[in-house]
């Protein structure tokens, strides 16, 4: 990050497509000009500036692994959000970061790692899940299990096939309800989750997805035997300037921005409910 | 001086007829009182009224959404009350009314700063408020440092009350609008120059905004970002702008109670514009804002024959 | 200490530079010290955009520093606790120009306010360890005593007096009644206390009075959030920061519509809890200095003082 924590490098918007079949969320891959890069771990993020509308903040869906193109899946719900998605490819944006602490990943050597999504949290752990591949021997068993209320609502859809066809690896997809031709899982994923039932020795969990999502996880995951210790989870809340100065996204003493994105529970357990 | 009230609460609230009493209490500062709601009979001890209550307690009525509350009113804050009937923002059955006199509301920063030095006690007597602090015991005529809201007051006493407290209240009659008159035959240059010394000390705390009871939407024209009707930062057009489009918002439903203005840190003068609608409304439509929970808000009709004199 | 004629001084000061008096009015409702180091409103960044070409980004150049003199130890030990937040971690650049560039000349309050309570926070009207050089007005002179490096360098060149042994009677009489005029508010234990409230009912209470304006947090010299937002121009704009304030619902309102902070009760806590839970948790220091101001500037008369003082009747489980 720059010296200046707050000016964004100049950002090319080299490609961006739809991610969603219901156009709500779309991909996009940058490349930083002028020589610049950030070295980042899987579950940071940046601040993606649309000049004239403003920053807002997203988990990196890219891993370090994969070169120097920076990838966000981006929801169209506020101002910035609807600029971004209007934004044409080859328009010049802002991107400022790494920001927050990203996931634990070195804690995970050695380790089976379990990594439970759902909707469109599935940007950061993406990014775990190729970063982990990428040097797949370092790691023991990894189980991913990742829902959406509909196929079409799944990201990176083809990248998730082909993952399934490996055989050093476990993926379970699920949709909330059967679809015709859908020939895989049906069910929430606390259920699926529970179905599966992942050995928790000597396993990490990492948990993203809607609220409600983590809500009914959580309790399985205890059931399985997970400690507070070894399940992470990534927070958000309103953000500006991502380095823990302009105060609104503390929860108890802690910045979300600065501190997290990502807590382990036995980190949450210490802090006030105030998300 | 408050047994009557107290006495009154008191019973309300052991007989269960109300959860609580929205009034006022004696504050922590000298020349505040601080609103209050009391819930146990005993607490009915604590309420106060008069010149040292600057908010309209109306506003607090959002917080006591479901809950029966009596409420102690002036005159104006009881036509906000009726005003909030006909937004159907309030149930009329929801509360009970208890009137109150009014010789009007203190405008305490003009004493603080005529007195010149730090007050730390101060009482009204009579038609005198008596402040004493590190320049000595001095007097002031209350009626000389009422808030100019409430010189041009046509109603001080609570209108159809379902209690009513007796005392001396102010003169209707009296009200007395000749300061803005001053202002209406100023030139456009004058004006301009006028509100510019008065509003671009504005800090955008929004207590004008958030202690008006009229104020009650869920999200304000000036937090939006789609559009952007003002701009942040401190430039005196996106100054001007939120506090003339607040009162384009406020015309015909502005009570002019004053507590914006009492509100304001910096001491802006925005009775310059409330007082304005006021006396616009009175004369284009022969309409006072508040008088009946069943009137309909004068924007918010048509007649044929509506003054249109001053449509370019 | 040393002593000097105030005229003397105030001439060397205006051939140095930019000179800001605060020691002729009262400075209220707004602290000059703090927004003379987080301006209300401040420029981040200018960016012009230049078709495909790309995009321009420019910092602003900063202003200068100034002498900001006559400022209180209340406001000089507020900057102190600023640097907390924005000269650690990552460093914000804007703040620490101006605080490497102004220079806080700080006046002992002879005459605290009703209002006041600094004595609750370990120090007081006379304490001299604040700003860059620390002045008493003991009516004929100043006496004056440099506290760091940058305050020396500011009043090299001038004939300082040795303060007489009467001079310093005079200070220690003015301390003594500057002190006697202020309520101490007992918070010992108290943040300690509070991580134990978060769920307590007595935030409802508290809060009910405040209509959550931003009134408090804007005079107040250490509340320091802020925004940035983005103000567009035909193929130019800007980006800025201006003061936030947690009293307000879009303060933490997501875009989703979900709002941690929904009501005044909960930002009520937070403010407080800010000041008094996790500022100490953080930084071992109090984010209070008791000035007094956000009690002056309410319009509803939430005095911190008391709300303290109920925060500490309140019983709470082990």
């Amino acid at each position: 990050m720059r010296e200046n924590p707050y000016v964004p490098y100049p950002a090319l918007l080299k490609r961006s497509y739809f991610e969603s079949d219901d156009f709500s969320l779309k991909t996009f891959e940058f490349e930083l000009l002028d020589g610049n890069r950030i070295d980042y771990i899987p579950g940071q993020f940046c601040e993606i500036s649309v000049f004239g509308k403003g920053e807002a903040p997203f988990g990196i869906a890219s891993s370090p692994t994969e070169g120097h193109i920076l990838k966000f899946t981006v929801n169209k719900a506020g101002l910035v959000t609807t600029a971004l998605h209007e934004a044409e490819e080859g328009s010049i944006l802002g991107i400022r970061g790494p920001l927050g602490n990203g996931y634990p990943v070195e804690k995970f050597r050695g380790k089976n790692v379990l990594i439970v999504g759902g909707g469109f949290a599935f940007t950061t752990l993406r990014s775990l899940l190729v970063y982990l591949l990428n040097s797949r021997s370092d790691y023991e068993k990894i189980t991913v299990i990742y829902g959406a209320r509909t196929p079409g609502l799944l990201l990176y859809r083809e990248e998730l096939f082909e993952w399934e066809k490996r055989d050093d690896l476990k993926v379970i997809l699920t949709v909330d309800r059967e679809f015709p031709g859908w020939e895989k899982q049906v069910g929430f994923v606390p259920q699926v989750l529970e179905r599966t039932a992942p050995s928790s020795k000597d396993c990490y969990a990492v948990v993203c997805g809607p609220p409600i999502m983590i809500k009914f996880t959580l309790p399985v995951l205890e059931k399985l035997g997970f400690k507070p210790e070894m399940v992470y989870t990534s927070l958000e809340k309103r953000m500006k300037c991502g380095i823990g100065k302009c105060g609104r996204c503390n929860i108890g003493p802690k910045y979300i921005c600065k501190d997290g994105p990502v807590f382990s529970l036995a980190q949450l357990a210490e802090l006030p409910e105030d998300y | 001086m408050f047994e009557k009230l107290r006495e009154t609460a008191r019973e309300l609230l052991s007989k269960g007829e109300v959860e609580c009493v929205l009034g006022f209490a004696e504050g922590t500062l000298p020349m505040i009182y601080t609103p209050y709601h009391a819930r146990k009979p005993e607490e009915a001890e604590k309420l106060v009224y008069g010149p040292f209550a600057a908010p309209n307690i109306a506003t607090y009525l959002r917080k006591l959404k479901g809950k029966k509350a009596a409420v102690i009113v002036r005159g104006c804050e009881s036509r906000t009350i009726n005003l909030l009937i006909s937004e159907k923002q309030l149930n009329r059955e929801d509360v009970k009314i208890i009137g109150v006199p009014c010789t009007g509301a203190l405008d305490r920063k003009r004493i603080l700063k005529d007195y010149g030095g730090e007050i730390r006690e101060a009482r009204i007597e009579g038609e005198k408020v008596i402040v004493k602090g590190d320049k000595g015991e001095k007097a002031y005529v209350l009626e000389e440092y009422i808030s100019p809201s409430c010189k041009s007051c046509l109603y001080p006493e609570a209108i159809d009350p379902d209690i009513k407290i007796d005392g001396p209240s102010r003169d209707g009659e009296k009200a007395d609008f000749s300061d803005i008159e001053k202002i209406e035959k100023m030139s456009p240059a004058e004006k301009w120059e006028f509100f510019e010394k008065e509003l671009s000390k504005c800090i955008r705390c929004y207590a004008c905004r958030e202690i008006c009871p009229m104020c009650y939407c869920e999200s304000c024209f000036v937090d939006s970002n789609r559009p952007v009707w003002v701009e942040p930062g401190f430039d005196y057009t996106d100054i001007l702008s939120f506090h003339l489009i607040k009162m384009y918002h406020m015309a015909g439903r502005c009570v002019d109670c004053g507590a914006c203005e009492r509100a304001c840190p910096l001491g802006i003068r925005l009775s310059f514009l409330t007082r304005k609608l006021t006396k616009d409304m009175k004369e284009a439509y022969n309409f006072v804002s508040g008088l009946s929970p069943e009137e309909k808000p004068a924007l918010g009709v048509f007649s044929p024959d509506d003054r249109e004199d001053f449509i370019l | 200490m040393k002593k000097i004629e105030k005229e003397k001084l105030l001439r060397h000061l205006e051939e140095k530079g930019n000179l800001v008096r605060l020691d002729r009015a009262r400075q209220d409702p707004l602290s000059v010290t703090k927004s003379s180091h987080l301006p209300q409103e401040e420029l981040l960044l200018l960016f012009r955009i230049n078709g495909d070409k790309g995009v321009e980004i420019r910092v602003p150049e900063g202003r200068g520093g100034k002498i900001l003199f006559g400022v209180s130890p209340c406001e000089a030990r507020a900057v102190d606790l600023l640097d907390l937040t924005f000269l650690r971690d990552r460093i914000d650049p804007y703040y620490k120009r101006k605080r490497e560039d102004n220079v806080l000349f700080v006046l002992a309050c002879n005459k605290p306010r009703s209002t006041c309570f600094c004595t609750s926070f370990g120090y007081g009207p006379f304490s001299g360890k604040f700003g860059d050089v620390f002045m008493v007005d003991i009516g004929d002179n100043l006496l004056i005593d440099p506290v760091t490096e940058k305050g020396s360098k500011a009043l090299e060149g001038l004939e300082l007096e040795e303060a007489t042994p009467s001079d310093l009677e005079k200070m220690e009489s003015l301390k003594r009644s500057a002190e006697g005029a202020i309520t101490t508010v007992n918070i010992e234990g108290i943040s300690e206390k509070l991580k134990k409230m978060f769920l307590d009912e007595i935030w409802a209470d508290l809060a009910f009075k405040c209509v959550n304006c931003g009134a408090c947090t804007y005079v107040c010299p250490t509340c320091y959030c802020f925004d940035i937002q983005d103000v567009e121009r035909t193929n130019w704009g800007y980006r800025e920061r201006v003061w936030d304030s947690c009293m307000f619902p879009i303060y933490s309102l997501e875009t989703s519509g979900h709002n941690p902070r929904p009501t005044g009760v909960e930002r009520m806590r937070n403010r407080i809890m800010h000041k008094f839970s996790y500022y100490p948790e953080l930084y071992g220091e109090y984010g209070c200095v008791g000035c007094g101001r956000c009690i002056r500037a309410c319009p509803v008369n939430f005095d911190i003082r008391e709300a303290l003082e109920t925060l500490k009747e309140v019983e709470v489980a082990a």
